[in-house]
């Protein structure tokens, strides 16, 4: 019974959302009469999603296996957080989750709209309300999550293994709440688009909504990486998964979005750039849907394949994307008659290299995603793109990318002339410079050119975002989105910083441990003392017991695991970590060898946590910056 | 207009258009090859290096008479892993399952085998690819299905889904009545 009013909420708010949706046609005289539809409807529609969402997570932790997709992604073994965490864990479930984040960004901006005049604000919500009934549409259409089975499942057939950890819990939220976010940017971009005004009150309503959308995509796509870390087992962090760099590009088109916006904000420039730049991200979000799901590309992120899904999802994604760009077309000559007007040596300039960078290796990731798919349609070769296309490429675009936007902060707006530039520059240049050559000799005892350019660059970002933030403070600026600059541009050296020590000095040895032998890694003894057979709640476990002697003189034990989850035939390795904050010991267990002996894999990973720092830096930065860009439109009022 | 605003204006449309294009074509193209070099023809005879025996592996020697399986891997490959129940269930099913480490590390192959439970009845390996040039692999994972004839019968690319290993066992079945 619960199950089929979940149904009926479904489908009350697909109607509410296409109510919503008649907004988008709001002239400016009928706008306040649209919005008085829109606001409630909007509302009413996050009421009924999340009515919903409660009634599935009901079905899952009263084991409902009546349902299909409970029966498919639960079983009575299952602890009850995992059980909530498996609402979101299939398809049909992470889709009503997608809903159910679309209705509450369509709610926050009809609560919230910061400034933007009632027509465009009518449009947004109109936009966001036809994008949302079309998820909504999707899931009731092709994929629902109250299906009966014909007869009910005596028990569930459990949650993927993998999927079972505190860090996969979060990561779909998180990453949803990133990819239906940046249909806020997008909503206001179409908005602004149909209405034929781009103006100031435009762009500074666009900058928080993308900033928040921005912090979110990031803080899920370092929960995913963070994932595969601990539970894949083998000390990756980022495998250029086709999955795995959908999520990458609307962050990369984000990312050139927000410092795009910055100049748009400030100078009035580059709209045309800003409102492409929207509709991309939220465009790659919507690719990012369809590649998970459809199949098209093999990934271990893929849902069960299904052509009439895809289907589906291309026809949103070609409807969506389709009609923004062709409004675009239109409303394009009058956008790129509007400021042209900025001097080739000023900040402007370097945060549109910046921008323009980011954007490249957004096409860069695109075409090594889809080159195989793409060169199999025309020609059915195959090839497959592999990580050095992806590392090449980000180290060609991202690169500069980064050192144009240190150089942007010691540019001024306007114009600035290249003696008075050179002059800020070449103390924070030597500066790096100097770091990098010495700071990873100090700390490792060893050269290594990747590593001092990483820490040359980081001191590089580091320095400039510093002494700009301190500039702003000494002038009584406004400090806020300085600091969120800064911060995040911090959060980007920590992260080069980890990244590239990493891949200078990493160890990673195979070894054969019997028990009671003494084996050296990287200076630090490992003993095998036991392994011993253990239960889990839904799974049995082989653990072995590793006494361990670091170089200074600390000892400690580590338990790395073999699991046999009962639903499945394989055996998955959970790996044992020992975290300092300069480096991970990572143990992952092989297999039993002659003679009682385990094999092992032993990973010594300097500053690996730093990577996953510098990302929450980089997301705290962004919520900062989207604060205080959200802030000053009520003192702009009040003067006014 | 001028010929840069054109461009400005044209071009994000239709490298759109492009792209659902591909996005499209791709969804709706068949992983099983209908079409290939190898399929309905003998498979090369070939031995490889084992990954835990000195001596090299002949395959097609071994299990001549019979159906068996070959499977291109690589410890590298994710959708590799994704795979792996279903070639469990297929060596479950009886099959023999052979494994070919493709431009692969030994140790990382046998790592990897070690990690995840190894679902070969004989696990051989490729490290520079010259092999699967050879057998026309155009990459991770590919299965084969060799008949008892040393015939390729089927040739599946890309992961499989349960459903994948479910025909190929009906594959089986059904020639195996033909011939009966």
């Amino acid at each position: 019974m619960l199950a089929e009013l979940g149904q009926l909420c479904m489908l009350i708010a697909l109607g509410l959302a296409l109510v919503q949706g008649l907004a988008a046609g709001a002239g400016r005289d009928r706008a306040a009469g649209m919005l008085a539809l829109a606001r409630p409807a909007a509302g009413a529609q996050l009421l009924f999603a999340l009515i919903a969402f409660v009634l599935l997570a009901h079905a899952f932790i009263t084991h409902d296996y009546s349902l299909r997709y409970v029966a498919t992604n639960s079983n009575l073994l299952l602890p009850l957080f995992y059980r909530i965490a498996a609402v979101w864990g299939g398809h049909e479930g992470s889709l009503l989750l997608w809903a159910l984040l679309g209705a509450a960004w369509g709610a926050a901006l009809a609560w919230r709209s910061g400034g933007l005049p009632p027509a465009l604000l009518a449009r947004a919500l109109g936009v966001l309300g036809l994008v949302n009934a079309g998820f909504l549409l999707f899931m009731i259409l092709t994929s629902n999550p109250f299906a009966r089975l014909a007869v009910p499942a005596a028990d569930g057939s459990d949650l993927n293994p993998l999927l079972q950890d505190p860090g996969l819990v979060f990561h779909p939220p998180l990453l949803y709440a990133g990819y239906v976010g940046f249909a806020v940017a997008f909503a206001c971009s179409v908005a602004a688009l149909i209405e034929g005004r781009t103006d100031h009150a435009w762009l500074r309503a666009l900058r928080p909504w993308a900033a928040s959308a921005w912090v979110f995509l990031t803080l899920g796509i370092t929960l995913g990486s963070w994932w595969a870390y601990n539970e894949l087992g083998w000390g990756g962090w980022w495998f250029w998964d086709p999955v795995e760099n959908a999520s990458f590009m609307p962050w990369l088109a984000g990312t050139a979005l927000l410092h795009c916006l910055a100049v748009a904000a400030r100078r009035g420039l580059f709209l045309s750039w800003c409102v492409l730049l929207s509709i991309l991200a939220f465009a790659l979000s919507l690719l990012g849907t369809f590649l998970v799901r459809s199949g098209v590309l093999s990934s271990v992120h893929a849902f069960a394949s299904d052509p009439g899904r895809g289907l589906f999802i291309l026809l949103l994604l070609a409807l969506a994307t389709g009609s923004a760009l062709a409004l675009y077309a239109w409303r394009a000559p009058a956008l790129l008659a509007a400021g042209k007007n900025f001097a080739a040596n000023s900040r402007e300039t370097y945060l549109l290299l910046n921008s323009v960078l980011l954007t490249a290796a957004v096409f860069a990731v695109l075409l090594g995603t889809l080159y195989p798919l793409a060169l199999e349609v025309f020609t059915s070769e195959r090839i497959s793109v592999g990580p050095p296309y992806f590392e090449l490429s980000m180290l060609v675009l991202v690169l500069p990318a980064t050192l144009a936007a240190g150089l942007a902060l010691l540019t001024g707006w306007g114009r600035d002339t290249a003696a008075r530039v050179l002059r800020a520059a070449w103390i924070p240049l030597l500066g790096s410079v100097v770091v990098g050559a010495v700071l990873p000799m100090v700390l490792f005892g060893r050269w290594d050119l990747g590593a001092a350019a990483g820490t040359a660059l980081a001191a590089w970002l580091l320095i400039t975002a510093a002494g700009s933030w301190l500039r702003q403070r000494r002038s009584g600026g406004r400090v806020s989105t300085q600091a969120g600059m800064a911060l995040a541009h911090l959060g980007v050296a920590i992260f080069i910083i980890g990244l590239s020590y990493i891949e200078a000095y990493g160890v990673s040895r195979d070894v054969s441990l019997q028990p009671g032998e003494t084996v050296s890694v990287a200076e630090h003894d490992f003993v095998l003392r036991e392994v011993a057979a253990d239960a889990g709640p839904n799974y049995q476990a082989l653990r072995a017991y590793i006494d361990i002697q670091a170089p200074n003189g600390r000892s400690f034990e580590l338990r790395p695991e073999k699991r046999f989850y009962y639903s499945q035939e394989s055996p998955l390795t959970e790996a044992a970590i020992d975290i300092t904050p300069f480096r991970d010991l990572y143990i992952s267990l092989g297999s039993e060898i002659d003679g009682g002996g385990w094999s092992a894999r032993i990973q010594l990973k300097p500053f690996v946590r730093w990577l996953w720092t510098g990302a929450v830096l980089m997301a705290l930065g962004g919520a900062l910056a989207a604060w205080a860009a959200a802030r000053p439109r009520r003192t702009a009022q009040a003067e006014s | 207009m001028t010929p840069a605003n054109a461009m400005h204006i044209l071009l994000p449309p239709a490298v759109f258009i492009l792209l659902v294009y591909v996005l499209a074509a791709g969804m709706l193209k068949d992983n099983d090859v209908s079409s290939s070099a190898l399929l309905d023809q003998p498979l090369p005879a070939f031995s490889a290096p084992q990954l835990d025996d000195a001596e090299p592996g002949t395959p097609g020697q071994t299990y001549a008479g019979r159906y068996w399986v070959l499977n291109i891997w690589a410890s590298w490959c994710l959708p590799c892993l994704a795979e792996l129940p279903q070639l469990h269930a297929l060596r479950a099913a009886g099959l023999p399952v052979v494994g070919l480490a493709y431009k692969d590390e030994e140790e990382d192959a046998r790592a990897w085998l070690a990690q995840h439970g190894s679902p070969f009845a004989m696990s051989l390996q490729d490290r520079d690819g010259r092999l699967g040039i050879e057998l026309g692999v155009t990459g991770v994972p590919e299965t084969f299905l060799i008949d008892p004839d040393g015939m390729v019968v089927l040739k599946h690319i890309g992961p499989m889904a349960p459903a994948d290993a479910e025909r190929l066992l009906e594959r089986m079945r059904a020639d195996s009545e033909d011939d009966a």
